[in-house]
């Protein structure tokens, strides 16, 4: 057996798990297992994950908006420790005190997942000086939404990578929507590549529906940063579902949701690998239900997960050098004492 | 140590105890890089970094943009990825920018991401009255930090601190918000730059007495010291505790003295609602209740933005006289 | 300023006091000395003497009811800007000059609101540290005077409770032995001494206990006060049948006083039995004080002397007692059958007997006092019903006399702080 000369394959199988973990977040709020529910579904962007993680090197880094389950999927992380994540358990990735907004895992390179619109873009910059000034040849990636590109810290950071040409790739992942705030309500300027070469930065925009696309642009980019020349692209998309689990989006209409639910990447990728004969339909259907398999068991994992143990509260605010914060209980002991 | 061999005590000012710990760290661990506005070729607004570019070149004195938010990300970025950055925030004024960065990104990570990393990097700024620098350029906002949990905060009050503290600061895995005091940057002293006055996180008591203790940081141990030195003209012994840092906060040095004299002034330059000289008052009423024999009371900045007049400006924060004339009254002598 | 006036020990084992009766009542004006309020302890009943003049601002503990010892009675202003209250050694100030302030200006003095919250709070005020010392030491904190900040009680308040200091002149117990006898003695120590020591000698059937709100203001105002129990009385067991085997122990403890000679001071028989001891050491008296003193003439209640020494029941001795003082002295039935009991055991018949019988005083002390030179003086109330205040004028002219108005046969009792002012 050969192997195609094409990665679509792969990148159907990532973005399959990434739409069918995203669906059990949402069971997983629906069976009241989610911590909270500011659970943001990355349901149509799942060519940007799929396709700007897939030039990313292992050795390199990345930080995610709040809407960054898909990414972090996309290079490799473990679904299982993920939703457990969500889940606010123990197994999670940052021992369910992150959750969803926050996820992170350094042996992945995921500095970090944020709940600030913008909040972590200026840390891949940081990421990059270091990897420039300590010799390493990685590079840096921060995933944001077309929301951050009203945000002055992006203008910021990208004048500084720009200004030291440091090995960092800005991805905005445009689904149009900054929470129920269409782009075109939120700037005149929606030609976010121009933006980018203002500053001095390598850039393109792409179609987030055709993943391979998304794949071919990241790489070029990426090599680019590898080499010193920073780079930005902005990834078009349609976020499926409102901005949060609970959104009915009001903001939008039937109509303009039916339209943007067609453009697909995940049944755009189906129908190339059946149309190029790189899979049929039962194939494809197995792997389906693999996947959902493995997805389904994420929540059994994390309903079957322990809670933090209670004296973790107070563990990880400082280093290990300095004491944990008195426990109030403990300080109300101490002074009420009889 | 390689290159000038540094007298172990010296005649010092607090300026250049931080240049010396800043060389003395940068040629001690090379992923110490300084980053901000003017700290290269311009040596910093207030001179601290002067001349360092010479021997570091501006590969470790990165010179930035005007872009202090950016800044303070890009020194959380960095030290998540094996950088231990030097980030100068040129007034402790300009927090207002920078505290998405500080207080929601630097302070938050290690916490957040369930202990995987933290953020060894070091904000330097100044803060404090003195110069007439107006409402923008005085304040001293150690308060927010303190506020914060996830930030270690060290205020110096000498020269020797300066050094040590900066110095134990570069070694610590947290991010410290250092404020230095823009008015003591020209104060003199001799300094041991071999051992410091006391370990990281440990309060001085700068002076010893029996009847009153005050407990201030910063400048304000100056001003407590002349208060003191005046009152014991009139056999009134007071004990002057110089926290060093704020967090951690060595409470166990403020009870222990408070339990001996039973009277507490706690003094600070910042605004007093709200702030850092209200939460020592509360800590002690809470800790020291059954020693106290008089109400904790709080000195601080008045609650209003810093004039740029120098009548008003010196009259918004406390002083030696009014020190004086507190204790006088809690003392009744 | 509010100034608090509080319960004072008015025995060694007192621990509560009954406030019988207020004799002012809020928003009177009155005059230091006067009195305003009468306590029942466990052994006698005392006016509780205004210490400066001042203006009635609220009763705390009602008449009727029961306080602990340093329990706040009642708040008054004393007209003095901010100081502290405990004022009693001032000069005393004219009442026309508190007066005289314009409203405006004694207003701010008077902070109604505050004073008429004050009851609402909880115990007495004081500092945490006081707190503390008084809890370890098993103190009670409503027994012990503030001296900080508006009346607050701080810690050395406290601590001098626990090991006094002569910063308050608390009474404290001693004894002295006259020939082998134990004779009952009470010592004031002031903070400071600025004068001689004043050798008090009681009345019959009193006991030293009489002279203890006297004995703190002479001992605020820096005179070291000794007073003993007379043969017969209180803790003085030995018998004494006349004044000359009183005045004999009274010379004996006289003896053990220092080498400075003492102000004596007599009171009813305490008078004859100073006149006496003047006599005997009248190198150890450098001046005599004799306070309705008995021997200058013979008119006298026989009927109370007799009666005083024999009562049988309670209510005979308060119908006696009434006679002493200005204002009615109220007891509770228990003192009064506990006094009752005591006398009835008749110790002070024959005392009694040698002093006066159907026909009026049977002694005599003139001849003592012409005897005696040093400077001497008489002190009568000019309401005193026991013995008449017009036998002062048989004292001689060399004998000063002060008569104090409004004041009975135990004027240290109605106007005790004009009885000290003659000591200053």
């Amino acid at each position: 057996m050969t192997l195609p000369n094409t990665r679509l394959p792969e990148f159907y199988r990532t973005m399959r798990r990434i739409r069918t973990f995203e669906e059990r977040v949402a069971e997983l709020y629906a069976r009241g297992l989610s911590a909270g529910s500011m659970l943001h579904l990355s349901i149509g962007e799942e060519g940007a994950a799929a396709g700007v993680a897939a030039a990313m090197r292992p050795d390199d880094s990345f930080t995610t908006h709040h809407r960054g389950h898909g990414i972090f999927l996309a290079r490799g992380a473990d679904p299982g420790r993920m939703m457990a994540e969500i889940g606010g358990k123990e197994s999670g990735y940052c021992r369910g005190k992150g959750g969803s907004m926050h996820i992170a895992d350094m042996a992945l390179g995921h500095l970090g997942a944020n709940a600030i619109v913008g909040g972590g873009i200026p840390h891949v910059v940081g990421a990059g000086l270091s990897y420039k000034r300590l010799g390493s040849d990685a590079i840096s990636v921060a995933f944001f939404g077309d929301g951050a590109m009203q945000q002055g810290l992006l203008y910021e950071s990208m004048n500084m990578a720009a200004l030291w040409d440091l090995p960092v790739l800005f991805v905005c992942i445009n689904n149009q929507y900054g929470m129920g705030t269409r782009i075109d309500r939120a700037t005149r300027s929606i030609e976010f590549d121009r933006r980018a070469e203002a500053f001095g930065l390598a850039a393109a925009m792409v179609d987030g529906e055709d993943v391979e696309a998304v794949h071919r642009t990241a790489q070029a980019l990426a090599d680019g940063a590898r080499a010193g020349r920073p780079g930005y692209m902005a990834v078009s998309c349609f976020r499926f579902f409102g901005h949060g689990r609970m959104d009915k989006s009001p903001y939008r209409t039937a109509d303009e949701e039916a339209l943007g639910r067609k453009r697909d990447p995940v049944a755009r990728a189906r129908d190339a690998l059946l149309s190029q004969g790189l899979g049929d339909a039962a194939a494809l259907d197995a792997l389906d239900a693999e996947v959902a398999r493995e997805m389904d068991a994420t929540i059994d994992f994390t309903a079957a997960a322990a809670a933090p143990p209670g004296a973790s509260m107070f563990r990880d605010v400082f280093g290990p050098d300095q004491p944990e914060p008195e426990p109030l209980r403990v300080r109300l002991d101490r002074i009420l004492a009889a | 140590m390689e290159g000038i061999a540094v007298m172990a005590r010296t005649e010092t000012t607090y300026r250049d105890a931080l240049r010396q710990a800043l060389q003395d760290a940068m040629r001690a661990d090379d992923t110490i890089v300084v980053i901000g506005e003017e700290v290269g070729a311009y040596g910093g607004a207030y001179g601290v970094t002067r001349d360092l570019i010479t021997e570091f070149g501006a590969g470790r004195l990165i010179d930035t943009p005007i872009s202090e938010p950016a800044i303070v990300g890009v020194a959380v970025g960095a030290a998540m990825t094996g950088l231990r950055p030097v980030a100068e925030l040129m007034y402790v004024d300009f927090l207002g920018l920078v505290m998405d960065q500080l207080a929601n990104q630097a302070a938050k990570i290690r916490y957040m991401f369930g202990g995987q990393i933290g953020v060894p990097m070091v904000l330097r700024t100044q803060g404090g009255t003195g110069r007439s620098a107006g409402a923008q350029h005085s304040q001293s906002l150690e308060g927010w930090i303190m506020h914060t949990p996830g930030l270690r905060l060290a205020m110096p009050a000498t020269a020797a601190d300066a050094y040590h503290l900066l110095r134990h600061s570069l070694t610590l895995p947290d991010p410290v918000v250092f404020i230095e005091h823009k008015s003591l940057y020209t104060r003199k002293e001799t300094v041991d730059f071999d051992t410091p006055p006391a370990p990281w996180g440990h309060a001085v008591i700068r002076r010893e007495g029996h009847d009153l203790t005050l407990v201030t940081y910063s400048r304000m141990v100056h001003v407590a010291l002349a208060a003191a030195e005046h009152l014991d003209g009139d056999g009134i012994a007071i004990e002057v505790i110089d926290l060093r840092t704020l967090n951690p906060l060595d409470m166990a040095t403020v009870i222990a003295s408070v339990e001996r004299t039973g009277r507490a002034v706690v003094v600070s330059e910042g605004p007093l609602t709200g702030g850092v000289a209200s939460e020592l008052a509360a800590r002690i009423g809470e800790e020291c209740f059954d020693y106290l024999e008089a109400p904790v009371i709080r000195l601080a900045g008045e609650d209003i933005p810093i004039p740029v007049s120098p009548d008003l400006e010196s009259a918004s924060i406390p002083t030696a006289p009014l020190i004086i004339e507190t204790v006088r009254r809690m003392l009744r002598r | 300023m509010i100034a608090e006036l509080t319960l004072p020990r008015l025995g060694e084992t007192m621990e509560t006091g009954r406030v019988a009766a207020w004799l002012k009542q809020p928003g009177d004006r009155f005059r230091r000395g006067e009195t305003l309020v009468e306590i029942e302890s466990d052994k006698t009943v005392v006016e509780m003497p205004a210490l400066a003049d001042g203006v009635l601002h609220e009763i705390v503990v009602e008449a009727g009811q029961d306080a602990d010892v340093g329990a706040v009675l009642c708040r008054y202003d004393d007209g003095q800007d901010g100081a502290p209250a405990a004022a009693d050694t001032r000069e005393p100030v004219p009442a026309a000059a508190t007066q005289s302030v314009p409203a405006a200006v004694a207003t701010p003095a008077l902070p109604a609101a505050p004073v008429a919250e004050a009851d609402t709070r909880v115990g007495a005020r004081a500092t945490p540290l006081a707190r503390r010392i008084a809890r370890q030491n098993g103190v009670t904190l409503a027994e012990v005077p503030g001296t900080g900040p508006r009346g607050r009680i701080e810690a050395d308040d406290v601590r001098a409770r626990v090991q006094p200091r002569p910063d308050a002149p608390a009474a404290t117990v001693g004894e002295a032995t006259v020939a082998g006898d134990h004779v009952e003695r009470r010592d004031w120590i002031p903070v400071q001494v600025t004068g001689p020591r004043i050798l008090l000698l009681h009345g019959l059937a009193a006991d030293v206990q009489s002279w203890a709100v006297l004995a703190a203001l002479l001992a605020r105002g820096g005179r070291p006060v000794t007073a003993i129990d007379l043969p017969g009385h209180g803790g003085t067991a030995v018998a004494g049948s006349d004044v000359d085997a009183a005045a004999s122990v009274a010379a004996g403890v006289l003896d053990q006083l220092g080498d400075e000679p003492v102000d004596l001071v007599g009171h009813s028989l305490g008078g004859a039995v100073a006149v006496r001891v003047a006599r005997l050491r009248p190198e150890r008296v450098a001046r005599l004080t004799l306070i309705a003193p008995a021997g200058l003439d013979r008119a006298i209640d026989t009927e109370f002397v007799d009666g005083i020494v024999r009562v049988t029941s309670a209510g005979a001795l308060a119908h006696l007692l009434r006679r002493l003082v200005v204002r009615p002295a109220a007891m509770t039935p228990a003192q009064l059958a506990a006094l009752a009991t005591e006398l009835g055991r008749g110790r002070l018949v024959a005392l009694a007997d040698s002093l006066a019988d159907a026909g009026g005083q049977r002694i005599d002390i003139t001849a003592d006092l012409r005897a005696v030179d040093m400077p001497t003086r008489i002190v009568w109330g000019l309401l005193d019903r026991i013995i008449p205040w017009t036998q002062a004028k048989e004292a001689g002219s060399r004998c000063a006399i002060h008569l104090i108005a409004d004041a009975g046969h135990v004027p240290h009792w109605d106007q005790p702080a004009e009885v000290a002012a003659l000591f200053r």
